[in-house]
């Protein structure tokens, strides 16, 4: 069983509930130790913190890494396909260059598809690592940690719960997912196949964790989409589409889920599941979200 | 010479746009004929990578410089990268008056990214 804990507003107590979750679900009612012990997955991957609670010797460690193109000049004839491909704006196509912009790539491998002279391919590049090891009472502790100023922390995520929870039935025992706080695309990729959710996103958890007068949340505070929008305005936005809307597009129209469905790519998700990538192109709480539509995330 | 030059509305009257990326229009004019065309740009609300959409389309448009307010990280390495020259507005306040400054040779030319950028908080 995977239990996700999340919620519309930083600082409105998370990790304390996962973490807790995870210590009093570590032994049973006499006080000894469960088989399996629960797995406990901190996917707040820009922001980790509960390693401080359950205090894991972290003995594993594994690079997280995104795929961005090189191309070979010799090879390329500048004719602009890869540059049309890209929903990011990742390549350009300047006269006889292609230029790759690195920081703008989201990995999803759509121009190394539409190369019809295959000059592009592909090299790692590293945006943060995953960490695991025993904690406190016997839990199985992993977390992400994404390297400061990667905007990226979807795959980060993504990856951490495929190395972290290797299989996915009852031999898994329980799997506490500390989300990140928020609604956007990191939520949904947290909480994504999780069976529960311990704090419902139907709930309005913008409304639900409006802050006190005069004071803000202390993780989320002046981070666009970790829920500082205001309440009442923008709420019917693209991310209500991320936690909603499974299934609902055609994935073979996303390149990055069409990459997924193929299942060539290391860290991908098995089956067509598209929350996490759907919304990243689309201006996270940049204040461009149409409103009226979703009212209820 | 063909010029770029950012603007607010697409005539050469229009007020300058201080910025590249996501300038509002894009005024291209022929500084010996004076023969000028406006385009809307299309990276105005772009999620990311406006910068670099515009210079591609400066390239495409076979503009020899460009005048703005200011050039990211991206724009400048792209617009570095075709080969075309960039000048700051410095005191114009129309596109006429930057093309007339530039002819001038008023207008000071840009050597290295003069914005931070503005995407996912990071540098180029």
């Amino acid at each position: 069983m995977k239990i996700a804990v999340a919620s519309g507003k930083g600082g409105t107590g998370k990790t304390t509930v996962a973490t807790s979750l995870a210590l009093s679900l570590a032994e049973d009612a006499a006080g000894q130790p469960v088989a399996p012990p629960p797995t406990y997955v901190d996917c707040d991957v820009e922001g980790p913190n509960g390693h401080l609670f359950l205090m894991p010797d972290l003995k594993r460690r594994q690079d997280v890494a995104i795929q961005i193109p090189r191309v070979d000049a010799a090879k390329c004839t500048a004719c602009g396909r890869c540059a049309e491909a890209c929903q990011y704006h990742a390549i350009v196509v300047l006269g006889k260059q292609t230029l790759v912009f690195d920081q703008l790539c989201h990995g999803c491998g759509s121009c190394t598809l539409v190369c019809p002279e295959g000059a592009i391919t592909e090299e790692p590049h590293a945006i943060g690592v995953l960490e695991a090891g025993p904690a406190a009472r016997g839990i199985s502790f992993a977390r992400g940690v994404l390297d400061v100023g990667e905007p990226l922390a979807t795959p980060a995520i993504r990856q951490l719960k495929k190395w972290a929870i290797p299989t996915d039935g009852p031999e898994e025992g329980i799997v506490i997912l500390d989300a990140p706080p928020g609604t956007s695309c990191p939520v949904g990729r947290s909480r994504a196949r999780g069976r529960l959710s311990a704090a419902g996103h139907r709930a309005d958890p913008v409304r639900a964790a409006r802050p006190a007068p005069g004071g803000r949340g202390g993780e989320g505070a002046g981070h666009p989409g970790r829920g500082d929008h205001q309440p009442g305005r923008d709420r019917g936005c693209r991310r209500g589409r991320v936690l909603r809307g499974r299934g609902a597009a055609d994935p073979a129209a996303h390149p990055v889920r069409a990459r997924h469905r193929r299942g060539d790519r290391a860290g991908a998700d098995a089956g067509g599941d598209p929350s996490g990538v759907r919304a990243a192109p689309a201006g996270h709480g940049r204040g461009d979200h149409p409103p009226g539509e979703n009212r209820n995330i | 010479m063909k010029l770029v030059i950012t603007a607010t509305t697409p005539d050469m009257e229009a007020s300058v746009d201080p910025r590249f990326g996501r300038a509002a229009y894009f005024i291209v004019v022929d500084s010996e004929t004076m023969r000028w065309q406006a385009h809307q740009n299309a990276g105005v609300n772009a999620a990311g990578g406006a910068g670099a959409q515009a210079a591609q389309f400066a390239a495409q448009q076979g503009a020899q410089a460009i005048i703005s307010g200011d050039f990211g990280p991206n724009a400048y390495v792209a617009l570095a990268a075709a080969g075309i020259q960039m000048y700051l507005l410095g005191p114009s306040k129309t596109v006429a008056e930057a093309v007339a400054n530039f002819t001038a040779g008023k207008l000071a030319q840009v050597n290295a990214p003069t914005g931070a950028g503005h995407h996912g908080g990071r540098g180029a």
